[in-house]
């Protein structure tokens, strides 16, 4: 019986060995490569010596004052930033989901705005909107004295940038689970005698108790892995975090320093991993009725429209209107602290930021081609993992399964490390070096939007019905022409919708960039960083206008295209 | 024109069986109705058929070649075959004639045949104006005519429909098994037509194949499976059929069969071989009884407990006196004469009674050794 059935599977292996499965078999050797080959390298460095498991340098590095203290930080950091986010994130997707407010669409928008623009541009804005020449704070007669202590260089900045940096990833997360909750339950309640309001936070937000915990834990994770922020402000504010200490170390002292930087790595990938794990368990335990097709509930707002809107648009005022209009001051004057009038005027800033400065040009052109690359990359394997995420069985579909999670857990800087461990030395077969090109920054950006580009897609695949796949298969067409004829233009929305997404994020890359570029790669995001450094604030400001300018234009030009779009996939849309 | 066979096809996901011991012999040009409650596992039968799940026991033949079994496995774009899904699975990013001639453009037939095919069969549905929409601009019934016509252009020999009218609303019903039966009737294609409504299978196929929990319980013409049903559950899922126990079963002539029926001696229609048992069980349908006029002696005495007019007949609730436990409920045709009414006594008899060739020897609620009898008495004693 055992000989008879091992024959049987290997023919049953044999005849199935199509074009489909020579195809999953590729992708799940890429995927394992991208997902899980950066962890391996970074616990082989962080753990072993060349003589063996490294006992003595490690209880060094945590015997380190620094290194508990930027353990402390991070944790702090993102947990306090995490409880400012969650208080913004509800409030605002409560309003969203159950109340008539109007304008929601324009609400949503510009609400979300600032989660597109990359973190460093929205440090370096709301640097200078606390500086002495601030516009906003100059008319309200709140600016700062000159040489007072800048108060965003600080623990508490970090941690209220932060929470507002991922407001909108709350909001994100919670409204489709919102939206979900049945509601006859709601129903229920307002028979029973409960006001809308009292619906809303007796009923429908406990029993959204698990997309809370979800949203919670993506807002966590997405503060441990905030650069741009941690970089902007705790670096000068002597706040060491992990991230900062990690980028700090590697570019201070090299080589040397990366066995304890990817033993540092490891911390913030187990501080990720278990931040995802809670959120899979509280989804897991979350109410997953669907109740499609009827009315949600609404609350009318009444005497309370005014008061909501006041309080929404002021927020938006805050968290917009005033970094930004700081950072479009700086860039129209000549020198920094200088506020803006008739005579300071200048466009110089912009003219030097589009014209006149190659470093900036070429960072420009880098960063365009590697994202194009990296956006055709991603998309293909993004729809071909889709297809076999959502639609097939077996061993290698679970692999495949594991790598992509494998994949949400690794912040960039890790990332960062782990391939310049990899890539340090000359590829063993090919004797090429691609340690200082442009190549191991497409490897890490195709290795670090893999998760982002895969969201949508996989979105995308679940509206789709299967049948339609599978009458085409009835009419004789094989796989590859299934995918071609049918598959592909049925997932197209969704998957331009992670093309843009993925574009919008790779362009403005900053954390993995600044870990690999080198004089001859250099990428557009950390620009910011180093014209800031090098004292070119105003130069700084400028490229940070047009980098948001470029966001916006994206933003609005999909929103026009929005109904050849699918629903919901893109964040900015309400 | 295929035919098409399941040999001992079991199908179980994961430890869970959904077909058990499935063996059907699908005839050539046959349009064959898998009835069914819903669950039972008949679109688990199609996508067998189809190729998109293997069997975990048995074979599947179409025509003499073997398509899945222990070594074998054709996948379904090798076995050209249509099916009609519930919901049309129609791509919404073709046109209707694009669908329509999609299997031909695989097939890599010239574009002068395909045009010719395609105009063919949307011809036959009488959708030739709508050839160049969008499924999306079309109503319910147009789409299910498309996806028709896609298995007509394809020139399909076997058909699969999986409950093909179940997303469309009563009145267009009854024009689409019209359209149904003429699709039968001018591709000369094998159908095979899943639905959980027994009107329309009766109403539409040649032979029914009834199921219940991943078995086939009878495969027979619409008539046959109404009037001579193999066991209590098709007898009682066909037709609302009412079981009553019978004992001491003696074989009269061929076909014909005398027994004591709750005490009253009655004559039956039983399979020709039908020796003496002991114990079995009768069916008949609600209308196959009469109220016993005054001096009529030979009925059985039963207590009516309620009564119903139903518009053109009367639903009558009684209780033999036999077996207080069982409850029948009858049909009577209004004639304007006078009814009794609940708490009177009342004596019926009965027009046409069938002896269930299945489930006989033991007495009528008993536990038997056979597990399949076992289920068949309970859904005895919950039917009556
Ligand atoms: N892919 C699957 N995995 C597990 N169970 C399934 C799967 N498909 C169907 N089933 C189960 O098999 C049984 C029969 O399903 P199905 O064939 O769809 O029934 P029907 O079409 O008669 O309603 C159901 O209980 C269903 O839950
Ligand atoms: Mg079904």
């Amino acid at each position: 019986m055992p000989a008879q059935r091992r024959r049987e599977v290997a023919l049953s292996i044999f005849s199935r060995f199509t074009g489909q499965n020579a195809v999953l078999v590729l992708l799940t050797l890429l995927v394992g490569t991208i997902a899980v080959a950066p962890l391996v390298r970074l616990a082989i460095s962080a753990l072993f010596d060349g003589d063996g498991f490294a006992v003595e340098r490690l209880t060094k590095l945590f015997s380190r004052p620094q290194t508990s203290a930027a353990l402390v930080n991070t944790l702090i950091i993102a947990t306090l930033s995490t409880i400012a986010s969650l208080v913004i994130g509800v409030v605002f997707a409560v309003v969203m989901v159950f109340t008539d407010l109007k304008h929601k669409s324009a609400l949503v928008f510009a609400f979300v705005l600032p989660l597109m623009i990359p973190p460093q541009v929205t440090a370096m804005a709301w640097i200078q909107a606390f500086s002495p020449s601030s516009p906003v704070l100059g008319m309200l007669g709140m600016a700062m004295e000159p040489g007072s202590r800048h108060p965003l260089y600080s623990m508490t900045g970090v941690v209220l940038l932060l929470g507002v940096y991922n407001a909108p990833l709350v909001y994100l997360s919670l409204q489709a689970s919102l939206r979900r909750l049945p509601l006859n339950l709601a129903e229920a309640a307002r028979a029973a005698g409960a006001s809308p309001a009292r619906t809303v936070f007796t009923v429908l937000l406990p029993l959204a108790r698990g997309g809370i915990l979800a949203a919670a834990s993506l807002s966590f994770v997405s503060a441990i892995g905030n650069f741009g922020i941690q970089a902007m402000l705790g670096i000068p504010g002597r706040v060491p975090t992990l991230m900062t200490q990690i980028y700090q170390q590697v570019n201070n002292i090299g080589p040397s320093a990366l066995p304890n930087m990817a033993m540092l790595s490891i911390v913030l990938v187990a501080l990720t991993v278990t931040a995802v794990l809670m959120a899979n368990w509280a989804a897991s335990r979350a109410d997953t009725r669907i109740d499609l097709g009827t009315n949600r509930l609404t609350v009318a707002l009444g005497v309370y429209t005014w008061p909501v809107m006041i309080l929404l648009w002021g927020y938006m005022i805050v968290s917009l209107l005033l970094p930004l209009s700081a950072l479009l001051q700086t860039s129209l004057v000549p020198a920094f602290g200088l506020s803006l009038s008739a005579e300071t005027f200048t466009l110089k800033n912009y003219t030097a930021a589009l014209f006149n400065q190659p470093i900036l040009r070429d960072a420009l052109k880098t960063s365009l081609w590697l994202t194009s690359v990296s956006v055709v990359i991603l998309t293909v394997i993004a729809v071909l993992l889709g297809y076999f995420l959502t639609w097939r069985k077996g061993p290698l579909v679970r692999v495949l399964q594991f790598c992509t999670d494998a994949a949400y857990a690794l912040p960039g800087v890790s990332l960062g490390v782990a391939l310049i461990l990899i890539f340090l030395r000359p590829l063993p077969i090919f004797d090429v070096s691609l340690y200082g090109t442009a190549w191991i920054i497409l490897v890490a950006y195709v290795a670090g939007f893999f998760a982002l580009a895969l969201r949508p897609v996989l979105s995308g695949y679940q509206q789709i019905d299967r049948n339609l796949e599978e009458a085409a298969q009835v009419a004789g067409a094989s796989w590859g022409r299934r995918m071609v004829e049918i598959i592909f233009p049925l997932v197209a929305p969704a998957a331009t919708a992670s093309a843009i997404l993925v574009f919008m994020s790779a362009i403005n890359e900053i954390q993995t960039s600044i870990m690999l570029i080198s004089s001859s790669a250099r990428t557009l995001g950390p620009m910011i960083i180093f014209l800031e450094d090098g004292g070119a604030s105003t130069l700084a400001a400028a490229v940070g206008c047009l980098m948001v300018l470029g966001i916006l234009a994206i933003m609005l030009i999909t929103s026009i295209f929005s109904r050849y779009l699918p629903e919901r996939v893109l964040p900015w849309q309400f | 024109m295929t035919s098409a066979s399941l040999l001992n096809v079991s199908k179980a996901y994961g430890k869970t069986p959904v077909l058990r011991d499935v063996s059907l012999n699908i005839k050539a040009g046959e349009f064959l109705a898998v009835l069914g409650p819903s669950g039972c596992g008949k679109t688990t039968l199609l996508r067998l058929l189809a190729g998109f799940e293997t069997p975990t026991e048995g074979e599947v033949q179409l025509g003499d070649r073997t398509v899945a079994s222990r070594s074998v496995m054709v996948p379904p774009e090798k076995r050209g075959l249509g099916i009609v899904f519930q919901n049309y699975a129609l791509w919404p990013h073709m046109s209707v004639a694009q669908n329509v001639g999609y299997a031909l453009k695989v097939a890599g037939l010239p574009r002068a045949e395909r045009d010719q095919r395609v105009r063919e069969a949307l011809e036959t549905v009488d959708l030739t104006r709508f050839a160049d929409r969008r499924p999306a601009d079309l109503s319910g019934g147009q789409r299910q005519r498309v996806a028709l016509a896609r298995c007509l252009a394809a020139r399909n020999n076997l058909v699969l429909l999986d409950e093909p009218l179940a997303n469309l609303d009563v009145r267009l019903r009854a024009t689409m098994e019209e359209e149904f039966r003429r699709f039968h009737r001018e591709s000369g294609a094998t159908l095979v037509y899943i639905t959980h409504d027994q009107s329309e299978a009766m109403a539409l196929a040649d032979r029914v194949a009834v199921m219940d929990k991943g078995r086939i319980l009878q495969c027979a013409s619409p008539r046959q499976l109404y009037r001579e049903p193999a066991n209590a559950t098709v007898a009682t899922f066909i037709g609302d059929g009412l079981l009553f126990p019978v004992e001491n079963v003696r074989p009269e002539y061929a076909g014909r069969v005398r027994a004591t029926l709750l005490g009253v001696e009655v004559t039956m229609r039983a399979t020709p071989p039908q020796g003496p048992v002991p114990f079995a069980i009768a069916t008949c349908h609600p209308g196959n009884l009469r109220l016993c006029a005054d001096h009529e002696q030979n009925g059985l005495d039963v207590v009516i407990t309620s009564r119903v007019y139903r518009g053109g007949h009367w639903s009558l609730e009684m209780r033999p006196y036999a077996d207080q436990s069982l409850t029948y409920t009858i049909d009577l045709p209004d004639r304007g004469g006078s009814l009794p009414e609940p708490g009177d006594d009342a004596r019926v008899a009965f027009d046409d009674l069938w002896l269930l060739p299945e489930g006989q020897g033991a007495p009528f609620g008993s536990t038997k050794t056979n597990q399949s009898s076992t289920t068949d008495q309970k859904k005895v004693l919950q039917c009556v």
